[in-house]
């Protein structure tokens, strides 16, 4: 050894060595880390049901997302000290520049706030349906964002990363438990009757998992695309291209024995077959009878949009009946009409547009719960409500809505171990910044798969040199409000 | 090489673009995808069940994954039935004769190599009995068509 490297060593050799003896004594340095799990996935049938780590509280999970950032202070989070101080400046409030500009006057909700169920839970008229449901909920009232803008926002809440191109909750879930119905897709995403959420697909990507856990999306109205054969395909048709194509590749394995992607191609066209029955079947409303119907508000002549969003809550519904693992509905839209106008992004007219909106939401999003509940599958499904972020307890000024806000809004769960009727965190007196037991998108994420007996750290998929994990390198699991 | 782009979607234009999946192709989109406008955030309705990489993120390496939804593509799309009848019309156009030397060719074209006898035989069954689009609609569909070992 010469003694340059000698002297080298002795730098970075024994400093090293003090350092990580220091680390390792404040228990810094992760010795006790897990090794990551990451799910063994056969090409030929990547939706087998798979081990979760420990026993799972919920098997099967189903959000509730409200697109374009539902205001926390018009629905589930009371403020008495705003409704005393209306119209009065909000403190601090003369320098504060949220997304759209300047702060008017704090703002009581036009709606009234009562107390539900035997918890006595405030929750406003707008959406009465849930209120009643208030003691099968646990309120989360300190969530935070990283961002104040609707597509981050709507990453960040499904996919755990603000950019896009990251694999959504689901896909995540899939990924990790595969999936109990061999008939149908393991993850579906039915978006609103109204059009898709502001960052569209991303919500329900794969990013770099396989694409066999990205989220399949139909609703009520718009089945699967390309599930159907071509009209001028006749039954006689298909069934004799698929017998002869089972020959072609029969003779095609035999000059490639073992090949696992090809058998898993043979797989797909049996699975494909398969869906082609189960995917109507399940989306075949007219089995539902009248009651049911009028429980969620389907045969609502008078409001057709409650309607589409009812038959998607009953599609929904089917589907977490049959296995399906993941299901997130959306309730909001982009597509046809931004700012409030298809969702819940109330800037400028929110008492017009909230009016329109709460009875969408609300009945059928409680019929669902209560029906999740009556057929027992709430024991074992976890309802997740959530937005991208909350709203300010201001108006903008010189309007007549709430601007984005990031720093505080609520989400609750419901169903299976989850802690119900229960509220934990709590924002500051007006309803704008979290205060007590501030509580993270990855706190959340970690909470969710924990529930699904998936530990967040471990669940991994390695890709471009990262074991990429659901919540990156953070996120607790809240103790809290686990049954 | 070269010449203009083609998109995979039906643009509209709010205070955001809204992008809807074209569910037709037209002549001036039949380009190796390489040409095609990437959207960030949006899957348009042929590549993305394919594991096409989203744009918004580095892919080193392309997944490669088989799902049920590319089943579905490949045996009931628009795109592919219209490939099929176009297909069909090229076999009539090269072999106006058909029969066996029509289905030979037809294997020919999907595959890169010679027909053997048998399945030049149970290809033009497929044809006789349902048409040469059903036949060439099978062939995209077939495994040595998709895959290169």
């Amino acid at each position: 050894m010469y003694r340059r490297e000698f002297l080298a060593d002795l730098t970075t050799g024994l400093g090293g060595i003090a350092l990580a003896s220091l680390l390792h004594a404040d228990g810094l340095l992760g010795a006790e880390a897990l090794p990551p799990i990451r799910p063994q996935i056969d090409p030929a049938n990547p939706y087998a049901a798979r081990d979760s780590h420990f026993p799972a509280k919920a098997k099967n999970v189903i959000v509730i997302f409200c697109s374009g950032a539902c205001s926390q202070l018009d629905t589930f989070d009371y403020k008495p000290e705003l409704i005393k101080r209306h119209n009065q400046p909000m403190p601090g409030g003369e320098n504060l520049r949220t997304f759209q500009g300047e702060q008017g006057s704090l703002h009581q909700s036009p709606w009234t706030f009562k107390p539900r169920g035997e918890s006595g839970k405030m929750v406003t008229d707008l959406v009465p349906h849930l209120g009643e449901l208030a003691d099968e909920m646990c309120f989360i009232h300190s969530m935070t964002s990283k961002t104040n803008t609707h597509g981050p926002g709507e990453n960040f809440m499904s996919t755990g990363y603000v950019l896009d191109g990251f694999p959504s909750m689901g896909a995540w879930a899939t990924y990790g438990l595969g999936s109990e119905n061999s008939d149908l897709p393991a993850y579906v995403a039915i978006p609103d009757p109204r059009g898709t959420p502001q960052s569209s697909v991303n919500n329900w990507g794969p990013g770099f998992l396989p694409a066999a856990f990205q989220g399949t999306d139909f609703n009520a109205v718009n089945p699967i695309r390309n599930l159907s054969r071509p009209e001028q395909i006749s039954p006689d048709t298909d069934k004799a291209t698929r017998d002869f194509l089972a020959r072609l590749n029969d003779d095609f394995q035999e000059r490639f024995p073992g090949d696992s992607q090809l058998a898993a191609r043979i797989a797909s066209y049996e699975l494909a077959s398969r869906m082609q029955l189960g995917v109507p079947e399940v989306s075949d409303l007219s089995t539902e009878p009248d009651h049911i119907l009028a429980m969620y508000g389907a045969d609502d002549t008078q409001n057709e949009l409650k309607a589409g969003f009812a038959r998607n809550c009953i599609l929904g519904r089917r589907l977490i009946e049959k296995g399906v693992r993941f299901v997130q509905l959306f309730n909001g839209a982009y597509q046809t009409g931004g700012e409030g106008v298809s969702n819940w992004d109330g800037h400028k007219q929110l008492e017009q547009q909230y009016a329109k909106h709460g009875p969408v939401l609300d009945q059928p999003a409680a019929a669902l719960l209560k029906d999740l509940k009556q057929r027992g599958l709430l024991e074992e499904t976890l309802v997740v409500w959530c937005t991208e972020f909350g709203r300010m307890p201001t108006f903008q000024k010189g309007a007549s809505g709430r601007d984005h806000n990031p720093a505080g809004f609520t989400c609750w769960l419901a169903g299976a171990g989850v802690k119900t009727p229960f509220t934990y965190g709590a924002t500051d007196e007006f309803g704008y910044k979290a205060v007590e037991n501030v509580t993270t998108v990855y706190d959340f994420h970690a909470t969710i798969l924990h529930l699904l007996g998936l530990d967040h750290k471990r669940l991994t998929y390695y890709h471009n040199g990262f074991e990429r994990r659901l919540t990156d390198v953070h996120g607790h699991v809240i103790q809290e409000i686990l049954a | 090489m070269g010449g203009p782009g083609y998109s995979g979607f039906e643009v509209q234009a709010e205070n955001v673009r809204h992008y809807f999946a074209k569910k037709d192709y037209k002549a001036e989109d039949w380009r190796r995808m390489i040409y095609m406008t990437k959207v960030r955030q949006e899957q348009e309705s042929v590549f993305g069940a394919f594991d096409c990489p989203d744009a918004s993120q580095v892919a080193p390496k392309r997944s490669r994954s088989t799902t049920p939804l590319q089943a579905f593509n490949l045996l009931n799309s628009s795109f592919v039935m219209q490939q099929s009848a176009l297909f069909a019309q090229r076999l009539e156009k090269e072999v106006p004769e058909g029969g066996m030397p029509r289905a030979a060719r037809a294997i020919e074209l999907a595959f890169g190599r010679p027909a053997t006898p048998a399945q030049a035989k149970q290809s033009l069954a497929l044809a006789t009995e349902h048409g040469w689009p059903a036949l060439c609609r099978a062939l995209f569909n077939a495994n040595e068509f998709v895959f290169i070992p």
